[in-house]
């Protein structure tokens, strides 16, 4: 088989995965070797699903000793079959690099025989990238649930970024759809990476000098659709994840069906595109804005709108709070308003400093005014000519794509939610 | 840095409320950077806002009296000293990348922004709103974030052993980008070229040098090349997702303008079996490990 071919379908085979981000790691270029990297990553394309394509992300191999019922390249599978050998992938890898088309590698696997046998191939595509290629650009492994400890530490050494698939966002899914995998298999060495980043960090402390690991730390993903849960139980599980494990990034993968299974979707349902988009913005909200999971959602409203963001949401349900006087609120709250982003609250901080602000100067700063506009003041008035009526109030904190879901609900996606409902909830708080 | 290029609206034409309320002197100048330092002084010295600031070797007809400065590096230096001084270094900083800007008529806009800076100092850095600062503020933004695209989305061609791009840049990014493509390939010669400013950056084993060349037409790409432009567009091609298609989201983050140089975009050449990428490296590439097992 050519090396086209084994990549097409080693790429093809990894597409589900979604994290190919490369950041969270500033390393500087060096004479005798080849890249660098930056701490807040870098795209270098968009696919034509428009995500991200930051790193070369292929399987190592999709010859698959498993049979998970929701994977694509379970064993029962009948589907194209390839391996890279490490030295291919690692040249190519190289090559791809030097014309500037990646920021580095993202390595995956099916299982091949056996973990242990799969890690030991993922080591040396990364021992041959390091050391003779002295390939300082980023690296993103996936450790192999099942996997011997001291593997997984090699392994860890080598690359930047280390994760593990939690795949399911619950023990009872993953005991239905994934019979090999078991929790321990994933939370074992999710914990031992958690152990490792955080040793390396104190022996380099300590000794001034110790081999990184995993330096820029760890992440996972998780499918969302494929098994009942709700956005409230996805949501605490990542509270708790970011808590517990350090991790840098959970992400979040719409379920594309591609088994045909009772215990699965059928495999006419489209993938819950607008669930994901709502779980990532949650996410952003846990790690940037200082909200807690059980702020956005709760046991009596276990899912998110469809119609209008999670926080957007919280803000309606939260109106005794507002309207927040621009030229006072600390900025905390200013976070907490539509419309206003982590870096248009700094900008307003500065910015109040040298005169007070009002609506003109709000738009400069880069407030989004058609969602801040029912939140705040300036000079202690509201903004001239809101309009508060529940449909004006409503269009105005609905993204233009949800406006056009509005106008044209598609039946499926838009069920969770009720329009009438976010009108009454509008009316009786303004 | 010398602007020969017209690009979009920059470096010409008079920004209309400055015009008006300013005098009736249009300077002219080479279109460096030295070259506005120098504009600056003598402007804000004379305390006269100008109604034009003009490249000299684009003779124009104006209205108004022309008046030619003459670049020259003592009087540069001081100005940028006084503007640390009395404004602030980031102040400098701001009005040198300004400077790389397509702001219509950013030299007007520097001044306004000095004369204003020379009068409260420091502070006017924070007022991110008045009319002199929120214009640079934002073409600088532009300017950042079309060199941070630029970081990803620039294609090299091995040519004979060197990595050769062309871009083509609303403003002047290789001055920002420079330090990252000389540190990122310190073993490598690379040169990018910028068609609209007609402006080169060379990389030689991570020194970087900054120019101007009149036109630049990268050699034909040999098979080895070809290859690896052919197992590009299979890659990405194969990782996008068919159920989530959405041209409209991928316009956003990467708009048309940038595709006529990159890789992925351009028509498909054969993948040449016989000269596979073999000539890459001491490994054999077209081997399979025997370990890995029945693949084929």
């Amino acid at each position: 088989m050519n090396i086209e071919r084994k990549l097409e379908i080693l790429a093809d085979a990894a597409k589900y995965d979604v994290a190919c981000t490369s950041s969270g790691l500033d390393r500087g270029g060096r004479k005798g070797s080849i890249g660098s990297a930056s701490g807040f990553g870098c795209c270098h394309s968009f696919s034509a699903d428009g995500r991200c394509i930051s790193l070369l992300k292929v399987l190592m191999t999709n010859i698959c000793a498993y049979d998970c019922a929701y994977c694509v390249n379970r064993r029962s599978n009948d589907i194209p079959r390839a391996a890279f050998s490490p030295r291919e992938l690692a040249e190519l890898t190289i090559q791809f690099y030097r014309r500037n088309y990646i920021e580095g590698l993202f390595v995956s696997s099916a299982v091949i025989r056996n973990p242990d046998y799969t890690t030991e191939l993922l080591i040396e595509t990364l021992q041959i990238l390091r050391r003779e290629h002295n390939f300082r650009g980023y690296v993103h492994a996936k450790a192999i649930p099942g996997a011997d400890a001291r593997l997984l530490e090699r392994l860890g050494t080598l690359a930047d970024r280390l994760s593990v698939n939690i795949e399911l966002p619950s023990e009872s899914s993953l005991k239905l759809l994934a019979p090999d995998k078991t929790k321990e298999a994933i939370f074992g060495p999710m914990g031992r990476i958690k152990d490792g980043i955080e040793e390396s960090r104190e022996a380099l402390v300590k000794y001034g000098d110790a081999p990184r690991f995993a330096q820029a730390g760890q992440s996972t993903q998780m499918i969302i659709g494929a098994t009942p849960e709700t956005d409230y139980r996805i949501l605490m599980l990542s509270e708790g994840l970011y808590r517990r494990y350090s991790l840098k990034r959970v992400f979040y993968s719409a379920y594309v069906p591609v088994a045909e299974n009772k215990n699965l979707p059928s495999k006419d349902t489209k993938p819950p595109l607008l669930r994901e988009h709502r779980l990532y913005q949650a996410d952003w909200l846990l790690r940037f804005y200082g909200f807690k999971a059980s702020e956005l959602l709760d046991e009596k409203r276990q899912h998110f709108s469809a119609y209008i963001d999670p926080k957007c949401d919280w803000a309606l349900n939260h109106m005794e709070l507002f309207p927040l006087e621009v030229n006072r609120a600390p900025y905390e709250m200013l976070l907490r308003v539509p419309g206003i982003g982590v870096k248009g609250a700094k900008k307003i901080l500065l910015a109040r400093k040298e005169g007070r602000l009002d609506f003109g100067d709000l738009k400069k700063l880069g407030v989004t005014l058609k969602r801040a506009q029912y939140f705040l003041t300036c000079k202690d008035r509201t903004m001239p000519g809101l309009n508060t009526r529940p449909e004006a109030v409503l269009r105005g904190l609905m993204s233009n794509e949800s406006i056009k879901a509005f106008d044209m609900p598609p039946a499926e996606q838009l069920s969770l939610f009720d329009a009438e409902d976010y009108a009454k909830c509008i009316t009786g708080q303004m | 840095m010398h602007n020969r290029a017209n690009v979009e609206g920059g470096g010409q034409g008079f920004a209309p409320e400055i015009a008006s309320e300013g005098g009736h002197v249009v300077y002219l100048y080479d279109g460096t950077f030295d070259g506005l330092l120098c504009v600056a002084g003598i402007s804000l010295a004379e305390g006269k806002a100008p109604a034009g600031i003009l490249l000299a070797d684009e003779a124009q007809l104006t209205m108004y009296e022309t008046r030619r400065i003459e670049t020259d590096a003592g009087l540069a230096r001081e100005t940028a000293m006084e503007i640390r001084r009395r404004i602030s270094r980031d102040a400098l900083d701001l009005v040198k990348r300004a400077f790389l800007t397509c702001l219509e008529s950013r030299e007007l806009a520097i001044l306004a922004f000095l004369r204003r800076g020379f009068r409260e100092g420091g502070s006017l850095m924070r007022r991110l709103t008045a009319p002199e600062v929120a214009p640079l503020l934002r073409a600088v933004g532009h300017l950042t974030n079309e060199a941070e695209k630029y970081r990803g989305f620039i294609r090299f061609s091995d040519l004979g052993g060197a990595l050769v791009s062309v871009i083509s840049p609303l403003n002047q990014v290789l001055p920002l980008l420079a330090p990252h493509f000389c540190g990122r390939f310190p073993d490598e010669t690379l040169l990018i070229y910028d068609r609209t400013h007609r402006a080169f950056l060379l990389c030689d084993r991570g020194t970087g040098r900054l120019g101007y060349m009149d036109e630049f037409e990268p050699s034909e790409a040999d098979t080895w090349e070809k290859n690896y432009r052919a197992l590009w567009q299979s890659f990405y091609n194969a990782i996008a997702v068919r159920e989530r298609y959405n041209p409209r989201c991928r316009m956003g983050h990467m708009p048309k303008r940038y595709w006529e140089h990159m890789t992925e975009f351009w028509e498909r050449e054969a993948f040449f079996e016989s000269n596979t990428v073999a000539k890459a490296g001491p490994g054999d590439i077209r081997g399979t490990d025997r370990r890995i097992g029945p693949a084929e």
